[in-house]
């Protein structure tokens, strides 16, 4: 969103300003660095429909991502040089399964002065960083694209743990019906999908809920639990229009008018749902 | 003569002539056409609305003709993507007039996704005498009429109608950020984040792509297309820029698919001034050429610059739009606003060049004399018929009278679309959802 402009007070030190004199404080410098990456990082995890509003956004705050993170990596792999006689290796190893929320709440402390603990978790960074930023990208790619580009499949470090099961199931339904070859780790992308529909959350069953099928004396069980989502498949579709026409054939003779308009309102909407 | 309106221009004698509002809709595109009677401007909400300069009275000769509004349509309307679960945008991108070639006028409009040819036609005249109908307006009986009679053509209000003649659609994946109207008056190109299409302007489903960027593999996409334009003279040639601040000559002789430039515009980066915004702002947000077909100008968020299409090393001129802003990157980078796309435009002479800026400010730069002044588009500071005031911003220090401070400046007054008449010294500025319109005072 666009900022008013907003009179500020004259800080005597601290602050944005005091950053900008990069040459003065190289502390204030990582401190600026942090600044930007929490920001950055704040944009592509908020905006993650902005893809489609504004494709040049996403690429140049991905730069200026991929920008930080190549400088941290150079960094922190100078420090590496510089602290490998210690015997700080053995814990690299066992801190490599960092949860990557770590990434935008935890706050960098400045300058990697410190001591060891600060030299994994950059790196465990950088690795959840880029992942994060290509599988947008890629994600990017079979929403808006016809024709997605071959992509190879990432491991999922990246990824946030926020995701419904519900969703991944109807997510490896509807994949595997359309593109069986694509392999599911682009779970960024059913989520998009999901979130954007506006059907989330319809199951079948909602869609009939106020139509009275206690009169009818098909077996309506037999088609079972519906699967949730919008799309029916094609065979189910089939075996509810197969029940629900013999139903009428069979019960034409003695049936009351009511059945038969409630019927002839269950064919209309399958209809409706099989042909879509 | 000419030169003295342009230094008097920039001695800021500019004179506010109207200032139509439009209904709440932001302003997205303006654009006068090839001989400077018509001014169209497209907005968010996906209308046009076409301005046409009155005839001067010969009574009136030393007033100027003034801009009323002549046509107002809807081009474009929402739509939803329902295979992508995607809504489209009807706001219009970008305007182009086509030259005139009889008595209607015709102009593309464009949304994110689809461009429409428009024609705008008027008329003024009706049939009249049929003798077909009978009072109440039903058809007579074929046996009852007697007499041939010939309708004849009387006079009628003006009534401007505006149809779609051709829709161009289903040929971009990615947003339309641009298109412009080749030379030869029948082809045009459309250019979107990843690629540029060819289109012939009769024919609607078929396209030419004549540029594609697209990597193979998405996650590699570091640069897309921000602007695209053709030469104005010579009908194989092309540019179109980047969001890494390079521009690109095409000629379409050379291949089908233009993906190698013939030649590749870029100035190195200065390293004293580097910072982690570097690149955004180096990002064009437009390029234009002159008149002449001899130079181009970009513009990106600090600078605006003219370069000479045979050097291709740095440009000939660079001018510094709003320096004072270089400090405030990391802010503006906050709220979004270092995002913004700037137009830029030049005179009809190329000798003067106009960008807009914040706070409703717009600025223009003599290239001749190495002037510029600031001026500002608002109702409360200029009334009508008056002469427009410069402005000054102060970076720090001690604030004189007059001047803003740059911490005061209205970040969402931002004046990205700007239009010149292609010979005279009238300027339309598109503030938000406001239009100006400028000319250049007559003693």
């Amino acid at each position: 969103m666009v900022g008013k402009g907003v009179k500020r007070k004259r800080h005597a030190d601290g602050g944005l300003d005091s950053c900008q004199n990069l040459a003065d404080c190289p502390e204030s410098y990582s401190l600026k660095r942090q600044l930007v990456l929490n920001t950055s990082l704040n944009k592509m995890q908020n905006g993650r429909a902005l893809p489609e509003l504004s494709l040049r956004r996403t690429v140049l705050i991905a730069n200026t991502l991929r920008q930080i993170q190549e400088e941290i990596r150079l960094e922190s792999s100078q420090l590496a040089s510089a602290m490998a006689l210690d015997s700080g290796c053995s814990e690299l190893g066992s801190q490599r399964d960092v949860p990557p929320s770590r990434l935008t709440t935890e706050s960098h402390p400045a300058g990697f002065g410190d001591g060891l603990e600060d030299f994994p978790s950059a790196s465990d960074e950088d690795h959840s960083l880029s992942s994060a930023i290509n599988s947008i990208l890629r994600d990017l790619d079979i929403i808006v694209d016809e024709s997605p580009s071959p992509s190879i499949p990432q491991d999922n470090l990246g990824l946030p743990e926020a995701m419904d099961t519900a969703a991944e199931d109807w997510n490896k339904e509807e994949i595997q019906s359309t593109e069986p070859s694509r392999p599911l780790e682009s779970v960024f992308g059913s989520f998009e999908i999901m979130s954007s529909s506006y059907l989330v959350g319809v199951t079948l069953d909602d869609l009939f809920l106020d139509i009275d099928t206690s009169v009818c004396d098909c077996d309506v069980a037999t088609v079972g639990p519906a699967p949730s989502g919008r799309a029916v498949p094609p065979g189910v579709a089939d075996d509810l229009a197969k029940t629900f026409t013999s139903c009428n054939s069979s019960s034409s003779l003695g049936a009351s008018p009511t059945l038969r308009t409630d019927l002839n309102d269950l064919d209309h909407i399958m209809e409706i749902l099989v042909s879509s | 003569m000419e030169e003295e309106i342009d230094t008097r221009k920039i001695n800021n004698s500019f004179l506010r002539d109207h200032n139509y509002a439009t209904e709440a809709d932001i302003i997205s595109t303006v654009e006068f056409n090839n001989t400077g009677e018509l001014l169209a401007t497209g907005d968010k909400g996906g209308r046009v609305v076409i301005f046409q300069r009155e005839q001067e009275s010969k009574n009136q000769s030393h007033r100027r003709g003034e801009y009323n509004v002549y046509s107002t349509f809807q081009s474009h309307e929402p739509e939803f993507d329902y295979l992508k679960s995607l809504e489209i945008e009807e706001k219009i991108n970008k305007i182009r007039w086509l030259p005139q070639q009889n008595a209607a006028y015709f102009l593309l409009s464009t949304n994110d996704k689809t461009v429409k040819l428009w024609k705008i036609s008027e008329r003024d005249k009706r049939p009249e005498g049929y003798n077909l109908k009978d009072e109440d307006g039903r058809i007579k009986d074929p046996s009852t009429i007697t007499t041939l009679r010939v309708p004849v053509l009387r006079p009628m209000d003006l009534m401007v109608e505006a149809s779609p003649r051709r829709v161009f659609a289903n040929a971009h994946t990615y947003h339309i950020n641009s298109i412009s109207v080749n030379s030869d008056y029948e082809t045009y190109m459309s250019a979107d984040d990843l690629r540029i299409n060819l289109w012939h302007l009769e024919i609607t489903n078929r396209s030419f792509n004549i540029v594609d960027i697209k990597p193979a593999n998405m996650e590699e996409l570091t640069e897309v297309i921000t602007a695209a334009e053709f030469h104005p003279h010579q009908c194989n040639m092309f540019v179109y820029s980047s969001s890494k601040g390079t521009i690109r000559l095409c000629d379409m002789r050379a291949s089908a698919l233009c993906d190698k430039h013939s030649k590749l515009f870029e100035e190195p980066e200065d390293p004293s001034n580097r910072s982690f915004f570097s690149e955004i702002i180096s990002s064009i947000s437009d390029v234009k050429f002159s008149h002449s077909g001899r130079y181009m100008m970009t513009r990106d968020y600090l600078t605006v610059k003219v370069w000479d299409l045979n050097m291709e090393n740095r440009p000939i001129e660079t001018y510094q739009v709003h320096e004072y802003l270089r400090s405030k990157l990391c802010s503006l980078y906050e709220n979004d606003c270092i995002f913004d796309k700037f137009e830029c435009v030049w005179n009809g002479s190329d000798s003067v060049i106009m960008t807009g800026s914040y706070n409703n400010f717009f600025r223009m730069f003599d290239r001749n004399t190495k002037r510029d002044v600031t001026l500002e588009a608002s109702r409360e500071n200029s009334k009508p018929r008056a002469i427009l005031k410069p402005r000054k911003v102060c970076m720090g220090g001690k604030r004189k009278k007059d001047e803003i401070s740059v911490d005061s400046l209205d970040f969402s007054k931002k004046i990205l679309h700007t239009a010149w008449h292609p010979s005279e010294n009238i300027i339309a500025v598109a503030a938000t959802n406001n239009l100006y319109i400028f000319q250049d005072k007559v003693n």
